[in-house]
């Protein structure tokens, strides 16, 4: 019972850090160019971002399905040339986690960033580097904002369903999830499993909150 | 030393400023709107011209023809921003370490900062945050930020419009006496004309995009060149007439039938000219010493503000022809207002003097 109450767990809180961590990285710049750059794609780019937050996660994992399969164009790629299996695998998952994530993520970051005045940052620049600047000034700044990001990435990665179902399926001790396991039980009609997981997925989200509300104290 | 000429378009407004200061402090003028920030913003590499150049000490930090476009960090200006711009996660010790540059060796810096500190007279605030400290202190403390890295020239964006009206004159004094030592060239940004007297030496008007007069501080607020720079300085008065020469071979204007002899005979053009005088500048004449007097006219008030200190009167001219409305504006004391009984309705004797009147070219 332990087991497979821990492993699903265990899966999920990796699968969501990863996917957290995936957004920050990717999200950080694209949010950045959102809030600062007067490029003319902006406004496209913008609306790309968004999609996943809009589309029923079922559509969105099924053009995942058709791009990374084994005869998608990106599937295809990666496995004949890298060897890499990405279907129906954890990394599927976290690729899942990550496409819904992002959205929440770049939305928070942006408005961080927007919120940092800009004359702060270019009084910085009279003094320092652009590189520089971004780095002591502006991320300082608005790292309340980029880290409120990276909660609301972690807890959509954690409830993540839709996309993971698609394109990493749920096979117990590999790909299943806690979000899927419960479903799983459900179907199964094993009630205790299911509350077990319920209650289990409620207290870690939880405590995480709180642990991270903890840290962001800030002193100015 | 500062040249530039700058060209640039946004939207609705075209940036065209053309300016030349030495190691003195200058006060760019204007309204709100007329592109005092933004020049600024350009000289320190915020925001880049179309075309132009410019040059600070003979060291080209911007030519767009050659392709020259030193980074802000690089161009060796200190720049204070209006609301300071301090960074708000940084100590006031924090916010004057960052101004200095990297190669600055961390003794060097350390002392340097003591040092700053002591001048602004914030020891006891160095490990304090900006939202702790006052505004005058947060102002000290851009300044400090700003001079700390020995910059060639000094930019001043409004200092004191984040601050009650009651610190202003103290902290103008305190920030004289800051800059008393510094060497290089200060350009201040302002809408206030008296600021940029209080504070400058010369003193450029700037309005639309376009620099309309620079000059040493009496000269543009005596001697506007032009009916924008009259209005903007404050000349109320703007007249209309019409030249015309004496059997003496001197010019006349005539207005309204009065015939006024102006001093600066030189920049008359025959015909129809425009010409101005300061609200302040027109005399009010006691009647038995009226003949003694240049450009005598008769007037009477039809209108007046009373200001605390001084008055407002509004004179129309008694000629038979009234016209409902005021020919002149007049600034008087309040203790002269009372001398003289003055009141709506009545009749006095004004003069305009010879050196007051300034004939205004038309603007471009």
């Amino acid at each position: 019972m332990t087991h497979t109450l821990l492993s699903p767990l265990l899966l999920s809180l990796k699968i969501a850090s990863l996917a957290t961590v995936a957004a920050l990285l990717l999200g950080t710049p694209i949010a950045w160019m959102l809030a600062r750059s007067r490029v003319p794609g902006r406004a496209i780019l913008e609306a790309i971002v968004v999609i996943p937050l809009i589309l029923p996660p079922t559509v969105t994992g099924y053009y995942l399905l058709l791009l990374i399969g084994r005869r998608g164009l990106v599937g295809r790629l990666l496995e004949d040339g890298l060897n890499i299996g990405l279907i129906f695998t954890w990394k599927a998952a976290v690729l899942a986690s990550t496409i819904a994530a992002l959205p929440l993520f770049i939305k928070a970051a942006q408005g961080a960033f927007e919120g940092v005045d800009r004359r702060i940052e270019d009084a910085g620049r009279t003094f320092k580097p652009a590189l520089i600047v971004l780095c002591t000034i502006t991320l300082p700044l608005a790292w309340r904002g980029i880290l409120a990001g990276s909660i609301l990435a972690f807890a959509r990665a954690m409830g993540e369903f839709g996309i993971t179902l698609m394109i990493a399926g749920s096979i117990p001790g590999r790909t299943q999830t806690l979000a899927l396991a419960i479903y799983d039980a459900v179907q199964a009609n094993q009630p205790q499993a299911a509350n077990a997981m319920s209650i289990l997925a409620t207290a870690t989200v939880l405590l995480i909150l709180v642990l991270v509300g903890r840290m962001t104290k800030v002193k100015y | 030393m500062l040249e530039l000429t700058l060209d640039r378009r946004f939207k609705g407004f075209h940036l065209q400023t053309h300016l030349q200061i030495g190691n003195e402090i200058a006060a760019l003028y204007g309204p709100s709107g007329a592109g005092k920030s933004l020049t600024l913003l350009a000289i320190a590499g915020l925001i880049r011209p179309t075309f132009g150049t410019i040059r600070i000490n003979d060291r080209t930090v911007f030519d767009a023809n050659t392709g020259i476009n030193l980074a802000p960090h690089q161009r060796r200006v200190g720049l204070v921003f209006q609301e300071y711009a301090l960074f708000p996660h940084k100590t006031v010790s924090g916010n004057l370490s960052f101004a200095l540059a990297r190669d600055v060796p961390t003794h060097e810096a350390d002392c340097r900062v003591d040092e700053m500190l002591q001048l602004l007279r914030l020891e006891s605030f160095a490990q304090h945050f900006p939202h702790q400290l006052s505004g005058g202190q947060r102002q000290r403390v851009a300044l400090g930020r700003a001079l700390i890295g020995h910059p060639e020239i000094l930019l001043l964006d409004e200092p004191f419009s984040a601050l009650d009206l009651a610190i202003r004159e103290t902290l103008r004094q305190e920030l004289l006496e800051m800059l008393a030592d510094y060497k290089g060239t200060i350009l201040l940004v302002t809408h206030n004309l008296q600021e940029a007297y209080l504070m400058a030496s010369t003193i450029a008007i700037i309005d639309g995009g376009k620099v309309l007069q620079t000059g040493h501080r009496e000269e543009v607020l005596h001697h506007p060149l032009t009916r924008r720079v009259a209005e903007h300085t404050g000349a109320k008065n703007i007249l209309r007439g019409v030249a015309c020469r004496d059997p003496d071979g001197t010019w006349d204007i005539v207005w309204r039938g009065h015939h006024l002899r102006v001093d600066d005979q030189g920049s008359i053009t025959p015909g129809e000219v425009e010409f101005c005088i300061r609200p302040e500048d027109v005399r009010l004449v006691w009647s038995d010493r009226a003949e003694r007097r240049h450009n005598l006219l008769r007037g009477r008030i039809v209108h007046e503000l009373g200001r605390g200190l001084d008055y407002l009167l509004f004179v129309s001219l008694v000629d038979g022809s009234d016209r409902g409305k005021y020919d002149l504006e007049i600034q008087v004391r309040s203790r002269l207002y009372d001398l003289m009984a003055l009141h709506v309705g009545k009749e006095v004797w004004l003069s305009l003097p010879l050196d007051r009147l300034h004939l205004l070219a038309p603007d471009e």
